[in-house]
């Protein structure tokens, strides 16, 4: 994987996925949406995974994160690493002010009164625009600020593997593109692996240093294979990437042809 | 000008009331058989006037606040812990709620002989009655409360914290279930007035129920309608009591008031 090394992954693996077998019941019989799948991650590089709705890019997040289990195969991840996951919905505990929901993994974890997560914690509501809203509630914020109390609450968290599950795609493009850029100074800072599962392939390229198409249709009795595996990669990577600058690279049209027809739209 | 607009909005407020005083007040004016059957805004006035200046106006209230906070309280308490119990232990709960379904059934009015055989005809009769007429409804809200987090994605997100199921109890089910109690506080504080009305009303000595029911034993329609003027007034001012409750209570756990929940919230 030279190229992965090149973009700040390296060789290190952080999550192994060996021979995974995965199924559902459904009906009278079984939905399988994993046969014998096997994908490397490796720490420092940001994944984005593609694929249509239910071909169970959902299913490989919680099978990585632990909180689903699976029927065969072997998932191995890097030794204590810490799971960050972050889903399409912002779950804000509506009873909590915004800071007090970002700082539920913290408090969890047991390290929410330290001084040093406390004015983390007012940095990113600084640096992602919520400077003031620490104390409204869920309901006083619109969705793309609810959003970023949870991008918040996962940083503050700070995952060696941070998982994300479709997290921007019910947000104005402005908000996107700031919070695209947040989570990559966050994985470029720390070195720290992110997973990135959406189906707009713009987005995928944007931010990925490498992508992985999964196909396939478990409910027509064909479980989800990678049909493309690539490394993307811009000449302005070296100074770490900018999802707004990439976006008008030439290479960006040449990464989304490829892209769909993997997918088969092209 | 804030003023002005204050005053205005009053005044829009009190001109039905005023329409209909009037309209009444003539209605009955030369007739004493109907003023007899129907009173008059005048009679009742003057009514709750000597009603208050004997004193027994400001005993009989105080009695039945009493009577219904404490309920309330009560009631309120036992709910959330019944509910959360019921929440934790899902098998309980399966057997529990045909119970709850059956006891939910009782026409509150049919409990009043045995409070008043078992607890006598004073104060602790009315507030069982007020607990009664609450605690089904905080159970259920509690119950509801306790597991819509619990059936959401909240569990599946603090598991990828790495939460114990004591931590998920404790951050999601209980603020949950007290969102959903505190928030249907003006809800639940109806019903325990309702309860301690009807102790009163069935048996009693002091208390509006028991000074309406008199009043309409010995024809005293006036006293009848100022003993209702009372119970509004009671009524309302209770509801501000228990925000003023619900406010003291999130704000002692740190907790944000939860308004969608809240269907009586909408009307301020």
């Amino acid at each position: 994987m030279a190229n992965a090394q090149r973009h700040g992954g390296g060789s290190v693996l952080a999550v192994e996925i060996f021979q995974l077998s995965k199924c559902f019941p459904h009906n009278a019989g079984v939905l399988r949406v994993f046969d014998s799948f096997s994908l490397e991650i490796y720490r420092g590089e940001v994944l984005s995974i593609l694929g249509a709705s239910g071909c169970g890019k959902t299913t490989l997040l919680n099978i990585i994160s632990g909180t689903e289990g699976f029927d065969s195969g072997v998932v191995r991840r890097e030794l204590d690493a810490r799971i960050g996951y972050m889903f399409q919905n912002d779950l804000l505990l509506p009873w909590r002010d915004a800071a007090g929901n970002a700082q539920l993994g913290v408090e969890i974890m047991g390290t929410a009164h330290l001084p040093e997560k406390r004015r983390r914690l007012l940095e990113y509501f600084d640096d992602l625009g919520l400077k003031g809203f620490e104390n409204c509630g869920p309901q006083q914020l619109s969705g793309g600020m609810r959003q970023r109390v949870a991008l918040i609450r996962t940083l503050l968290f700070d995952p060696d593997i941070l998982l994300l599950d479709e997290p921007f795609s019910s947000l104005d493009y402005n908000t996107r593109l700031c919070l695209e850029g947040a989570v990559l100074a966050f994985a470029r800072a720390r070195e720290r692996t992110v997973v990135f599962v959406t189906h707009d392939i713009d987005e995928a390229i944007a931010v990925g240093s490498r992508l992985v198409v999964l196909d396939g249709d478990p409910a027509e009795g064909r479980p989800s294979e990678i049909v493309l595996a690539r490394d993307v990669a811009f000449p302005q990577d070296v100074m770490g990437r900018d999802p707004i600058a990439v976006r008008q690279d030439r290479r960006f049209l040449d990464y989304f042809g490829e892209v769909c027809r993997a997918l088969g739209k092209g | 000008m804030r003023l002005r607009r204050l005053a205005c909005e009053l005044a829009l407020v009190l001109l039905p009331a005023a329409i209909l005083g009037l309209a009444w007040e003539l209605a009955v004016m030369r007739s004493s058989r109907a003023q007899f059957l129907f009173a008059s805004p005048s009679l009742v006035v003057k009514r709750l006037l000597e009603y208050v200046a004997q004193g027994d106006a400001v005993v009989d209230t105080w009695v039945t606040a009493s009577e219904a906070f404490v309920g309330f309280l009560a009631g309120n308490a036992i709910g959330v812990i019944v509910g959360i119990a019921l929440a934790y232990y899902p098998t309980v709960q399966r057997i529990a709620k045909w119970y709850i379904l059956a006891l939910g059934a009782i026409p509150i009015f049919s409990l009043a002989p045995m409070m008043i055989m078992w607890f006598g005809i004073g104060y602790v009769a009315k507030v069982m009655m007020s607990i009664f007429s609450t605690v089904l409804v905080t159970t259920g809200l509690a119950y509801a409360g306790a597991t819509s987090g619990v059936e959401g994605e909240y569990v599946r997100l603090l598991r990828s914290f790495g939460a114990s199921r004591q931590q998920v109890f404790l951050k999601v089910v209980v603020p949950s279930a007290l969102s959903w109690v505190v928030a249907s506080f003006r809800l639940t504080v109806g019903f325990a007035l309702l309860g301690a009305f009807i102790g009163e009303f069935i048996s009693a000595e002091r208390g509006l129920g028991y000074r309406i029911l008199r009043a309409g034993g010995t024809y005293d329609t006036p006293l009848v309608l100022a003993g209702i003027t009372l119970i509004v007034v009671l009524a309302l001012l209770l509801s501000k009591l228990v925000d003023l409750v619900g406010w003291l209570l999130l704000r002692g756990l740190r907790m944000k008031w939860v308004q969608e929940r809240n269907a009586l919230g909408r009307m301020g």
